[in-house]
């Protein structure tokens, strides 16, 4: 087994902070201003990592001894893992709820894998553990998927840009859309889509193992990141179906909008009708 | 003023030319065909009646065969309200419905536009806005799950504002 040795990048002058480490396969960066000293503010960035990686180390399928692994080889029950398997369980249950069945956690094969949630889950814990320390301008990039804390005051930290569907590797990697979410109860803005890990997403409504790909991405943006995140793996799951689905669930829901734009195999873009608003109008006064 | 643009976004696909006086949504991918595009000959979904001209995206009636066709139709009209012909697209089609305040779009509206399963929100405004998006400032880019180099591209991104 090939272990990867940890990127972890810290710099900070007068206040300003970033801060990227690799977990979970990805890597998180956040950055913004602190009202603490340098040393400070990188304990408890690196406290904030450490709640990445014990959500890592308990629900990786990659690594073999993780409880997440065990119970996927029947080998130990959801009563004997951390309570927070459980945690994780109950909450991917409710979202199967929500979603009409388009995020699910539970595979053909019948094992339970919220790897389409942990990420967010975690990365969401870790946000809030800042902002338990006081840190709470900033921004965090999951990545790809973007949260925004409620004080974030950089001039460009409101202003989040959208990826073409390719990989940011390739060479027509760039911006598609900027967003700026400045006055609005958005907070994140989460992207699913096959341009960084192939075919990853699979339908869970098809009897069998099937990848989804009416749909080469999707972009949601919403109050919460596990919420983005979720919708964002259910509606790529559910293909252009999903632009009515939440059109309908934002008419039923005007308290708790969640806005999708689609990618459409051929190039279309497709939105629901909220999306308009919050597309960026002019340039910012910067530079 | 009329002003022709195209962008590639994604793989090259859409390109929206934006006249002031009509707006017609292409897709250079499948193209449309000139022929169909000119007026009745669209199967089904237009329907017919009901001229009223309240933009806004909600009402799902609004005019549909009055045509002062897209491109030429530079009618130097600076105010009021114009309908595109009914486009057919490969998914169905695309009419839409400009409203000028001082020779600017203040409205357009789509809504007797039709497509299969939900591509009538395919809208026009974002190829626009996707013209804008090409050297807006921003702070964080999202996009499908980086991989561990894909994140250090965008880490280097980060530290490179610093």
């Amino acid at each position: 087994m090939v272990v990867e040795a940890r990127q972890q990048e810290f710099k900070f002058r007068d206040g300003r902070f970033v801060f990227g480490a690799t977990c979970m396969g990805t890597g998180f960066i956040f950055s913004g201003r602190s009202p603490h000293a340098e040393a400070e503010t990188l304990l408890i960035l690196e406290a904030a990592l450490a709640i990445l990686d014990e959500a890592d180390g308990t629900f990786s399928l990659y690594k073999p001894e993780s409880p997440l692994s065990k119970l996927a080889r029947g080998e130990t029950s959801v009563a004997q893992c951390p309570p927070v398997v459980e945690e994780i369980w109950d909450a991917c249950e409710a979202w199967e709820k929500v979603t009409d069945g388009w995020f699910s956690a539970f595979t053909a094969q019948h094992t339970f894998d919220p790897s389409g949630l942990v990420k967010t889950w975690a990365a969401r814990a870790a946000a809030r553990y800042l902002e338990s320390k006081g840190i709470v301008d900033f921004t965090l990039n999951a990545g790809g998927d973007i949260y925004l804390a409620d004080a974030a005051t950089g001039e460009d930290d409101w202003r989040v840009a959208i990826h073409k569907p390719v990989s940011i590797l390739s060479a027509d990697a760039g911006a598609m859309l900027v967003l700026d979410l400045e006055g609005t109860d958005f907070r994140a803005v989460c992207t699913s889509g096959m341009a960084e890990r192939g075919k990853h997403i699979w339908n869970p409504k098809a009897a069998e193992s099937q990848a989804a790909d009416e749909l080469v991405q999707v972009t949601v943006v919403a109050k919460d990141l596990v919420q983005a995140d979720v919708w964002a793996t259910a509606a790529y799951a559910e293909g252009k179906r999903s632009l009515q689905h939440l059109d309908n669930w934002n008419r039923a829901n005007p308290q708790d909008q969640v806005q999708l734009l689609a990618v459409f195999p051929e190039g279309t873009l497709a939105a629901t009708p909220g999306f308009e608003k919050l597309l960026a109008q002019t340039e910012p006064a910067s530079n | 003023m009329s002003r022709n643009v195209r962008i590639n976004i994604a793989y090259g696909l859409i390109s929206a030319t934006a006249i002031a006086g009509g707006l017609v949504l292409t897709n250079h991918f499948h193209p449309l065909t000139p022929a169909a595009a000119s007026t009745g000959s669209t199967s089904g979904t237009s329907s017919s009646s009901s001229s009223n001209s309240s933009s806004s995206s909600s009402s799902s009636s609004s005019s549909s065969s009055s045509s002062s066709s897209s491109s030429s139709s530079s009618s130097s009209g600076k105010n009021g309200t114009q309908t595109s012909d009914a486009i057919p697209y490969q998914f169905g089609q695309v009419q839409l419905t400009v409203t000028e305040k001082n020779g600017k779009i203040t409205a357009i509206d789509y809504s007797n536009s039709s497509a299969t399963n939900g591509r009538e929100q395919a809208f026009p405004y974002l190829v626009q806005y996707a013209i804008a998006a090409n050297g807006s400032n921003f702070n964080n880019l999202g996009g499908a799950t980086y991989t561990t180099q894909a994140f250090q591209q965008a880490l280097d991104n980060a530290l490179a504002k610093f």
